[in-house]
């Protein structure tokens, strides 16, 4: 049965989401209010994995990764484990991989925001931290979810990468989009069938969650 | 008690100044884009600016020194800022909005700064902007008016020693401005917060401020009291008048319970005035009337049995004629009074300028 390769997407796609909502914050916060003049180049690189293709960043990842690479080292002395055909490997694409899709709509949010809140917040005695808790991120709430459930959804949905970073080790890297290319390709369709339904079925759940806890989140906010 | 000396560099120009101000409310007038708002911002912390900013003593902001730049940060000033367009908070009722500013007043003032003034009571702020309907409401559900009321209702809980107020009756409609006024009235005045009132309308001011600053690109043309700063604007500033009232100020010399008339006392001569419903005269007080130059009737002698109550004698300064009318600019004592009548009456009287006359202004008319 399939469940294992279940599991473990929803793992990956939960660890990468939550690990990003972290590093995104920031991030998109940094994008939306700088006026750096290295801004625009740190928010190409930023997109940059929406327009290429999944084997080339997994291509680069892979070399990156591996232990003769001073990254792939350093995870290695580190954790004792390999950065290639691993778990963390796959947890560290996808946060690559996902990336945009979790700073694009938070940096949006916040600039939708504005400054107008903050500065309001500040002059009425709040500090930076206070007013980015109990300012910012309720009124970006709908950015919030709208971000978190597009990296969750895109993480369970990647293939190129993981395959060429991952491969396909059970229990380890055996995702859901690689059991059902392996099971397409050994032409088991019945099971391809099986996996492809519930990924199916399980998209349109979520954003059918979405859609409509997000116009209740949207009558919060406006 | 606010000492500032600030550069302030802006897309257009660099706004330079250098002033104290005293206590009381006072006007920062000029066209937009003179530098009002980035001022209050400077003075807010909000922008970046270079020089000095020292309130009550303690420094607000020193560049002086190019490697130890000080600037004490916007939540740690003790202001009150109402921004122009009231930014409450959406995610919060009026009660949240309200409590929001209440649980961070304490810390605004670092121990040994903080005064013994008792601190403004949420109950006291619910009462005087009427808000004790409103409290659970949603931000969203307000009107433009009850907006601005939590707003002032926001700023006042912050417990501000210096209040900022940014254009507060702008993008109201007349009706509205007549329903906030009272309110922005006892925000400016009744707590005796020193008040900094950012506005290009001449009607707010005299009506609202004791003294008066006056920016222009950027600099600093007048600082005084608005009675002398209306006069400036007047005689130098033609291009800044924003408005075809002239505005009188007068001493009050007697309260009149019985008709409820205020006397005052304009250059020398009487002028009785409905007596205000917002503010409570004492006999002294200065007050600044805004007249309308279609509201002044003009007569060459002194006219007897007429329901008018206020004659002011003056000297004609100014005719000038447009298609229709004809606008005449009095001189009474050192204040000026404009009178709008039409050609018709204009030719009949034959009037010409230093000829004197009599300006009739119905007192119902007064505010």
């Amino acid at each position: 049965m399939e469940l294992t390769a279940i599991w473990l997407t929803l793992k990956l796609a939960s660890i990468t989401t939550l690990i990003l909502l972290f590093l995104g914050t920031p991030l998109a916060w940094w994008l939306a209010n700088s006026s750096n003049k290295l801004r625009p180049a740190v928010e190409a690189l930023t997109a940059m994995p929406l327009v290429m293709p999944p084997t080339v960043i997994g291509f680069y990842l892979l070399l990156l990764f591996s232990p003769d690479n001073p990254v792939g080292q350093f995870w290695f002395q580190i954790t004792g484990d390999t950065l290639t055909f691993s778990f963390s490997g796959l947890v560290v694409a996808s946060l690559i991989y996902s990336l945009p899709f979790m700073v694009q709509p938070l940096m949006n949010t916040f600039a939708q925001v504005g400054k107008g809140p903050i500065e309001v917040a500040y002059t009425l005695g709040a500090k930076p931290w206070d007013a980015f808790c109990n300012v910012i991120l309720p009124l970006s709430l709908r950015g919030y979810i709208t971000a978190s459930v597009l990296t969750f959804a895109h993480t369970i949905g990647e293939f190129g990468v993981v395959l060429m970073v991952g491969g396909n080790i059970p229990g380890e890297t055996r995702l859901v989009s690689i059991a059902i290319y392996e099971e397409v390709e050994t032409l088991n369709y019945a099971q391809a069938h099986l996996l492809s339904g519930i990924l199916v079925a399980f998209s349109f759940i979520v954003l059918l969650l979405v859609y409509s806890t997000n116009r209740r989140a949207a009558m919060r906010v406006l | 008690m606010l000492e500032l000396d600030i550069k302030l560099r802006r897309n257009e120009f660099e706004l330079d100044l250098e002033t104290t101000i005293g206590a009381g409310v006072t006007a920062i007038f000029g066209p937009s884009g003179s530098g009002k708002t980035s001022l209050l911002k400077a003075i807010a912390g909000l922008v970046p600016a270079q020089g000095h900013i020292t309130f009550m003593g303690t420094t607000w902001l020193d560049t002086a020194q190019q490697t130890r730049t000080y600037q004490r940060p916007t939540y740690q000033r003790p202001i009150g800022l109402l921004f122009q367009d009231d930014r409450l908070f959406a995610h919060l009722n009026v009660l949240g909005n309200l409590n929001f500013a209440v649980k961070r007043a304490p810390r605004r003032q670092p121990e040994g700064e903080r005064q013994s003034t008792r601190p403004i009571s949420l109950e006291a702020v619910v009462e005087i902007f009427n808000l004790a309907m409103l409290l659970e409401r949603s931000v969203t559900n307000l009107s433009g008016g009850e907006r601005r009321r939590v707003a002032m209702a926001q700023t006042l809980l912050t417990q501000p020693q210096l209040l900022l107020l940014d254009e507060p009756l702008s993008g109201l409609d007349e009706t509205r401005k007549r329903e906030i006024l009272p309110f922005l009235y006892a925000l400016a005045n009744e707590f005796a917060i020193p008040t900094l009132y950012v506005s290009h309308q001449l009607e707010e001011v005299s009506q609202l401020c004791q003294n008066m600053l006056i920016l222009d690109h950027g600099a600093l043309r007048f600082h005084g009291t608005t009675h002398e700063g209306v006069n400036f604007v007047e005689a130098q500033l033609n291009n800044l008048m924003t408005t075809d009232l002239s505005f009188l100020t007068g001493t009050v010399i007697e309260q009149n319970d019985t008709y409820h008339l205020t006397t005052l006392d304009v250059a020398g001569q009487r002028v009785q005035i409905p007596k205000s419903q917002y503010r409570n005269l004492q006999t002294g007080d200065q007050v600044t009337l805004n007249i309308k130059p279609s509201d002044v009737a003009l007569a060459l002698a002194q006219p007897s049995g007429i329901s008018i109550r206020n004659i002011l004698q003056g000297v004609i300064k100014k005719i000038a004629a447009t298609e229709r009318f004809t606008d005449i600019t009095l001189t009474i004592g050192d204040q000026t009074l404009r009178s709008r009548i039409t050609l018709a009456a204009a030719n009949e009287l034959k009037l010409v300028p230093g000829m004197t006359l009599y300006a009739l202004l119905k007192s119902s008319g007064l505010s």
